[in-house]
Formats: structure tokens, sequence, C-alpha cells
């Protein structure tokens, strides 16, 4: 599925029929789609009903797609409208008891932390944070998304995601105050 | 840490756990497979319904077809049912209230057609547009210009007007859900809107004056569109909860 086709250029070309450049986005974003909601939803099959949400909503608007705008923040924000509203139905996200344990758990009482456990301690901490720091952190860190591109995708200013950047490392930083030393 | 707007970045210290982090979720590559079949089966069996190919019409389109459905009940009513003392009726005050019932119409339409492309719509807005509508229904009912000296039954027309108004608000409800693809709180939008269409056509119609009718004759088609609505939304997520 290799072609030179920028992602707008695919979609215009969706827009006037033809199926095969919505095969090459599919290619393209589901995998980084699925990164970004599994990130969010914790569970694969859940993220893959996000995801497969994503790609039929990008089809019933795809005649909404203005042909001088970028279709990764278009792409990623109705992705993550859809877990807000996943989140929404179910009111208020789960955080297991094990994650809060673990995060209570004075250091000395803890082995060597593995790489694996300090990011599963970090996802833990990301739960904790108000969901507008933990999406701007989850796409400018870890979708290494541009704060300009961040700003579009949740709809705010730049200044205003900087700031929740800003604060959410903070927090962060508060809540594994003890790992960190 | 640093001025947020210049460096919002982490610390060393928190960055080396967020790379490590960021590099242990690379590793496992989720599995795709049959995801774009999935996908192109849902898109083909929503194109055999008609209502889907309305869903996919560009916003600006659905837009203007709720819109001009709600328009064209209230120019209906101006044409064929109007108020027989619309010519007497105080102009200042029809304006008012044609003017900010329409106003709060066309907005909640086209706020309940939100694009699912576009970032969320704050909680706050959504709210005020629901107070407003709530509000002015409620000022236009209680400050009607009308005469102390008219004698009328407090309950008169109620259910006349009540049922003139639920009915005449139902269809750009329906044409809102029918546009709908999947916004958040359209319901509650397209009861505002519904309410709002009401009182728009009661306005035109009804010949009565006192505030009594007023609130309990339109206001209330507002409040049990909103109210209601609300409340069967509530009790469908407290079933779909217990299952």
């Amino acid at each position: 599925m290799t072609d030179a086709r920028s992602d707008e250029e695919l979609m215009r070309a969706y827009v006037d029929g033809d199926h095969e450049a919505f095969r090459i986005l599919f290619g393209r974003y589901a995998p980084m789609l699925m990164r970004l909601t599994v990130r969010h939803l914790k569970s694969e099959e859940l993220a893959r009903e996000v995801v497969q949400q994503t790609f039929f909503q990008m089809h019933a608007a795809r005649l909404d797609f203005k042909v001088d705008r970028k279709l990764r923040p278009w792409v990623f924000t109705i992705a993550m409208n859809l877990v807000r509203e996943h989140f929404r139905k179910k009111k208020r996200r789960k955080e297991t008891e094990l994650e809060d344990e673990r995060l209570e758990q004075p250091a000395s009482e803890r082995g060597p932390i593995e790489r694996r456990q300090r990011a599963e301690l970090l996802h833990a901490a990301m739960e904790k944070l108000p969901a507008s720091q933990r999406e701007v952190v989850e796409l400018h860190w870890f979708e290494e998304r541009p704060f300009a591109e961040v700003a579009q995708i949740v709809g705010a200013s730049e200044g205003a995601v900087r700031v929740r950047a800003h604060r959410a490392y903070k927090k962060l930083k508060d809540l594994l105050g003890e790992e960190l030393g | 840490m640093s001025d947020p707007m210049h460096d919002p970045g982490p610390d060393p210290e928190l960055e080396e756990w967020l790379a490590e982090a960021r590099e242990a979720e690379a590793e496992p590559q989720p599995e795709l497979e049959g995801l774009l079949e999935s996908v192109e089966r849902e898109i083909g069996q929503a194109e055999k319904k008609p209502t889907f190919w309305l869903r996919t019409r560009p916003t600006w389109v659905r837009r203007a077809i709720a819109s001009g459905a709600a328009l064209g009940v209230v120019g209906l009513t101006a044409a064929l049912m109007l108020r027989a003392d619309f010519h007497d009726y105080p102009a200042s005050y029809m304006a008012v209230a044609l003017g900010s019932l329409g106003a709060l119409l066309l907005l909640s339409v086209h706020m309940a057609l939100r694009p699912l492309h576009r970032p969320p719509m704050r909680g706050a807005a959504r709210a005020a547009v629901v107070g407003l509508t709530l509000a002015s229904t409620f000022a236009l009912a209680l400050f009607s210009p009308h005469d102390p000296g008219e004698a009328h039954g407090v309950f008169d027309h109620v259910s006349g007007c009540l049922f003139f108004g639920l009915l005449f608000g139902v269809p750009v409800y329906f044409v809102l859900r029918l546009l709908d693809r999947g916004a958040q709180a359209t319901s509650l939008l397209a009861a505002c809107a519904a309410g709002l269409l009401g009182n728009l056509v009661l306005q035109l119609h009804c010949p009565r004056k006192d505030p009594e009718h007023l609130m309990l004759a339109h206001f209330s088609v507002v409040l049990l569109f909103v109210a209601g609505l609300g409340l069967a939304h509530w009790l469908v997520r407290r079933l779909r909860g217990q299952r």
C-alpha cells in the first residue's frame, strides 16, 4: 500500500470516488488511531470499535473535508470525540484498584522497577490527570504531534494547550514523586 | 519547570519515564487484520439506508435542511393560520418574540448538527442554549402585553395549545435526529429546537395574551420537550445500565 500521494491528496481522491485511496488512508491511519485509542480505552477490543467508527464517520463526513485543511487533525479530532463520547456514556473512567495501590505503595516496598512497570506506573499516574491535560500529553508526547496541531484537535488555543501540558507534567511529577526521587 | 509558553515540556527525569513508556508501547503492534473489511461492511450496510445519504451531506446542507424545515413550518403557520389579532398586536413585542425565538431556534439547529470533526462544544455553551431557551420562553409568557380586563378561564384551550405546540415541534426534532451523525447532546438541543418551534407557531397562531395561559400552554411546550426528553433519555440510560 505504498503511494506517493499526501494524505490530503488521497482524501480528495476518495471524496471524488476513489475507493482505493480510502484503503491506503486506512493503512496509514489505522495503526496510529489504534495506538491512540488503546492508550485511552485500555482495551484493544474497544479501541477497534472506536477506530472502526472513526473510519465510518470519516466516510460519512467526507464531503465536509476542506481541500486546504490537513487531514491528520481532522481524523484525530473525530477519534478523540468518539473516545470522549465513550467515556461520557460510561460516565467516568474506571481506575483499577491495582493501579491505585501501586501508586500508593511506598517506594521502599517495591523491588527494582522494570521498564515496563515504570511505563505502567506512568500510565496509572496519567489516569489521574484531568482529561483535558491527559489528552494533550498523549497527543503531544505519545503521538508526537506539534502543539499547534494538538490545539486544533482539542479545540483550544496553542497557548492554552501549552499551559495544560505544563500543568500535566508538573502533576505527573508530583504523582510520581517518590519513584522519580 | 520553565515558562509554559516557551518550554512546557517535562523535566529530564520525567522525560526519561515518558520516553520509556513511549518505546514500551511502540513494541506490540495492534492487530488490524479484518478491521478494514469490517469498516467497509459497515459503510456498505449504512449506504443501503436512504437516511444515511442525508447524514452524509455536508454540514452546511444538513443545517440548511433542518433550518428550512423549521422555517417552512413557521411560514405555513403565518400563511394559513395567522392569529386573528395579528395586526392589532404590539409590533415591537411580536418582533422581539419572533426574533428571539427564531434566533435561538437557528442556534439550536446549528449546534445540534455540529460535525464530529470539530472539537466538542463546551458544556457551558450547551447549558447556555438550554437556559436561554427556557428563560426566553418563560419571559415572553410572563411579560406578554395583555389587557388585565381580558376575562378568560385560566385552563381554557390549554390542552389545545399544548397539543398544537407539541405537534408542530415534533417535525424539527425528528429532522434533526435524522440528520445527526452522532454528535454530542444532539437530542437535548433538538428538544430545545422543537420547543422553540412549537412556541413560534403558537406565537403566530394563538390569540391569547394572558400570562397564565402562556405559561401553562406555551412555555410548557418547551418544558415538556426539554424535561420530557431529558427524562426519557435518563430512563433509557438507566435501563441499559441495568442490563
